[in-house]
């Protein structure tokens, strides 16, 4: 079954990795290429190595490698904790006449330091993981996350999961196979088989474009984007309308107070006009009157300033009216006042001893002595005891106080008078109306005046914030004008990708139907004529006398199940498989074998010698004992 | 049996996948500028605008304003 064209695998070459060093060479003259190697020698590294190199890229390859159930597993050498280690695969592989080498090498150290919970080792601390693919030795040479997009196109990435193949995929497939909630595996896998490449290529390409476009336009583009825009501009003209409302009701009330202004002002020169009208001709009256009453209050009191002035010599001028004396006299008869300083006398009574009292003998007794103490706090000063012992001086000088009195009496009179007389001048009613009516307008017209000055503001606010407004409303109608004709670029995506989902749904029954017959007539091969089997868009039933379930078959007819699977699954031709009839009855070895030369134009086995009998004598394989190290220690 | 089973299902379901989805879609693509420039391989070669322009100008000019 060789093909050229077909994807053909020449040599694993295995340095380091988990501490295997061996190189599996593959004599490509054969199709059937055995390799015997004892439990626990590398095996499903192998195979696990295979699939992280093809379905990791480079900058997503740290953290993905897993290992029978460990995920993630280590991909160092434990065995040299600490040490700096650089591990290397290398697969060569050929197809459609081109020759290939893709090598990963990783480097770092596993570490023997506890995690965080203290139970496991830290394991992995890569620093660096990098792919290569030599294309025709050294003609093309790719590297980083550019390895993986080839190896994409080559199908041998989509295909990983299923030409490498082992017991442990096999349980997976039985899983997704038999229990309901695991079908979705199944389903999203066979979605993925029955589309074509085409189709997904050019959906990708479209969602480029829209990406492109979304990026050009920001979110935006989306229809909700272009609803949000309607709204806004909805919103602006919303804000305009109600400011030019409010505008038009600011313009409002600054012409009415500017209309009230004018007639305020009207009024206010008439009412001025009529003030000064009515008033001129008692206007000199008037004037001369204030004079008079002002020259007669200076008068007033500067005859009253001399009187207060000369009060003291005025009263002791008087033979028959010597007030001072009367109020001395008055001063001590009530007694206000203790006798004259006797400051001596209370020395004395307190300084004696035993301390008596000086005027009639009696010892003084305590309360006695605090009391005579608190006389002193009543003795007045000096100054007063003197006043009202000294004689108050006579005065020569003689003072009318009837004179006095009747002079300023007239000029008071007088004053009254005048004042009256500019009483009867002062306004009339009419002219108090007028000035109380020109002095209110005059207020109001200066809040009116206010009032049209924060009008103005308001108004200018409201101007400034309309043509914003309206500004922005016109860049968000260009926008969404925009936005309408790119929408029509983004509809039309949508169209075609429904397009190509349509199309996908058209030949998705007729794909899986043929892939259902082929999995039957597979099944049927290798297990026997009552056995089938049968792939629904949501189901993978293996059938016994036309009896579908997920619980018909044992182990051995689950495996076949599985392995059929896998085989329809992959797009690449190959199958590398880690011990291929593990748990498969001898009975059906033969025919799987059979079926696998007959169907693949190459089959890597890595069997475990146990596995031999049966399966291995319908080929004619290179087969090999591989251990570790490197070495090929005997041929078969 | 078995000889024609797996090897062919590769074939059979790549052919039927790849030329009726092609020919599913060459129907298709006349009805869709857009789907007709992916599966010419052209559409790298148009800015958004050109795309916008050419979808406009072969549905009409107005088209879009409604």
């Amino acid at each position: 079954m060789k093909d050229s064209s077909s994807l053909t695998f020449s040599y694993i070459d295995v340095e380091g990795y988990r501490g295997r060093n061996f190189k599996l060479d593959f004599d490509t003259s054969k199709s059937e290429h055995v390799f015997v190697m004892d439990g626990n020698t590398g095996k499903t590294t192998i195979i696990e190595l295979l699939r992280w190199c093809f379905n990791y890229k480079e900058s997503n390859a740290e953290g993905n490698f897993r290992h029978m159930f460990a995920d993630p597993a280590h991909v160092m050498d434990w065995d040299y904790p600490g040490e700096e280690q650089e591990c290397m695969i290398e697969i060569g592989f050929s197809k459609e006449g081109r020759n290939y080498v893709f090598k990963r090498t990783t480097k770092g150290t596993y570490s023997l330091d506890k995690d965080e919970d203290e139970e496991e080792d830290t394991g992995d601390i890569i620093r660096e993981i990098s792919d290569t693919l030599e294309i025709d030795r050294g003609n093309e040479v790719y590297q980083g996350d550019k390895v993986n997009r080839i190896l994409n196109d080559l199908r041998i990435s989509p295909s990983a999961d299923y030409f490498l193949f082992d017991g442990e995929r096999a349980r997976e497939y039985m899983l997704y196979a038999s229990d309901k909630k695991e079908v979705h595996n199944l389903v999203e896998a066979i979605n993925k088989r029955v589309t074509p490449r085409r189709l997904t290529t050019y959906k990708q390409k479209l969602n480029e474009l829209q990406k492109r476009i979304y990026d050009e336009l920001g979110s935006k583009a989306s229809k909700k984007g272009q609803t949000r825009v309607m709204n806004k501009i909805n919103e602006i003209k919303r804000d305009i309308n109600e400011a030019e409302e409010k505008k038009s009701n600011f313009e409002d009330e600054i012409n009415i107070r500017r209309r009230k202004v004018i007639e305020f002002e009207d009024r206010i020169d008439e009412l001025n006009k009529k003030i000064i009208d009515s008033k001129s001709e008692e206007l000199e009256k008037r004037h001369d009157l204030e004079k008079k009453i002002n020259t007669i209050k200076t008068e007033i009191n500067s005859e009253r300033e001399n009187i207060i002035g000369n009060l003291l010599e005025i009263l002791s001028s008087e033979k028959d009216f010597n007030i001072i004396e009367d109020i001395k006299e008055n001063i001590r008869e009530r007694g206000r006042l203790p006798e004259p300083y006797r400051e001596d006398l209370i020395d004395l009574c307190l300084n004696s001893d035993p301390p008596s009292c000086e005027i009639c003998g009696r010892e003084l007794d305590e309360e006695s002595q605090e009391k005579v103490k608190k006389l002193r706090q009543q003795v007045a000063p000096h100054e007063i005891q003197n006043f009202l012992n000294a004689e108050v001086p006579k005065n020569n000088k003689k003072y009318n106080m009837e004179n006095l009195n009747k002079k300023i009496n007239k000029k008071i009179e007088e004053y009254e008078d005048l004042d009256d007389e500019l009483e009867s001048l002062d306004l009339s009613d009419k002219e108090e109306k007028w000035i109380k009516e020109r002095d209110d307008k005059r207020k109001k017209l200066r809040e009116f005046e206010s009032e049209i000055g924060d009008y103005k503001g308001d108004l200018e606010a409201i101007k400034s914030f309309i043509d914003n407004k309206k500004e922005e409303r016109e860049r968000l109608e260009e926008k969404s004008k925009t936005l309408k004709q790119y929408r029509i670029v983004l509809d039309e995506i949508e169209k075609a990708k429904d397009a190509i989902q349509k199309t996908k749904d058209e030949i998705k029954d007729e794909t899986i139907e043929i892939i259902s017959d082929t999995l039957g007539e597979s099944v049927n091969y290798i297990l026997g004529d009552n056995f089938s089997a049968k792939l629904t868009e949501d189901s993978l039933l293996l059938g016994q006398n036309d009896r579908f379930h997920r619980e018909v078959g044992g182990m051995s007819g689950k495996l076949i199940l599985s392995y059929c699977f896998a085989e329809s699954m992959t797009e690449v031709n190959p199958m590398i498989i880690d011990t291929p009839v593990g748990n498969i009855d001898d009975s059906v070895r033969e025919k799987l074998s059979e079926h696998l030369i007959t169907n693949h134009n190459q089959i890597i086995l890595l069997c475990l010698p146990t596995e031999l009998d049966y399966f291995v004598d319908p080929m004619d394989p290179q087969k090999e004992c591989v251990e570790n190290k490197e070495e090929v220690t005997w041929v078969l | 049996m078995s000889e024609v089973a797996t090897v062919n299902i590769k074939k059979k379901v790549n052919e039927i996948m790849e030329k009726k989805a092609e020919k599913i879609l060459e129907e298709k693509k006349e009805q869709n500028i857009i789907l007709k420039l992916v599966m010419d391989e052209e559409i790298e070669n148009y800015s958004v605008d050109e795309l916008k322009e050419k979808i406009i100008n072969e549905r009409g000019e107005l088209d879009y304003e409604g």
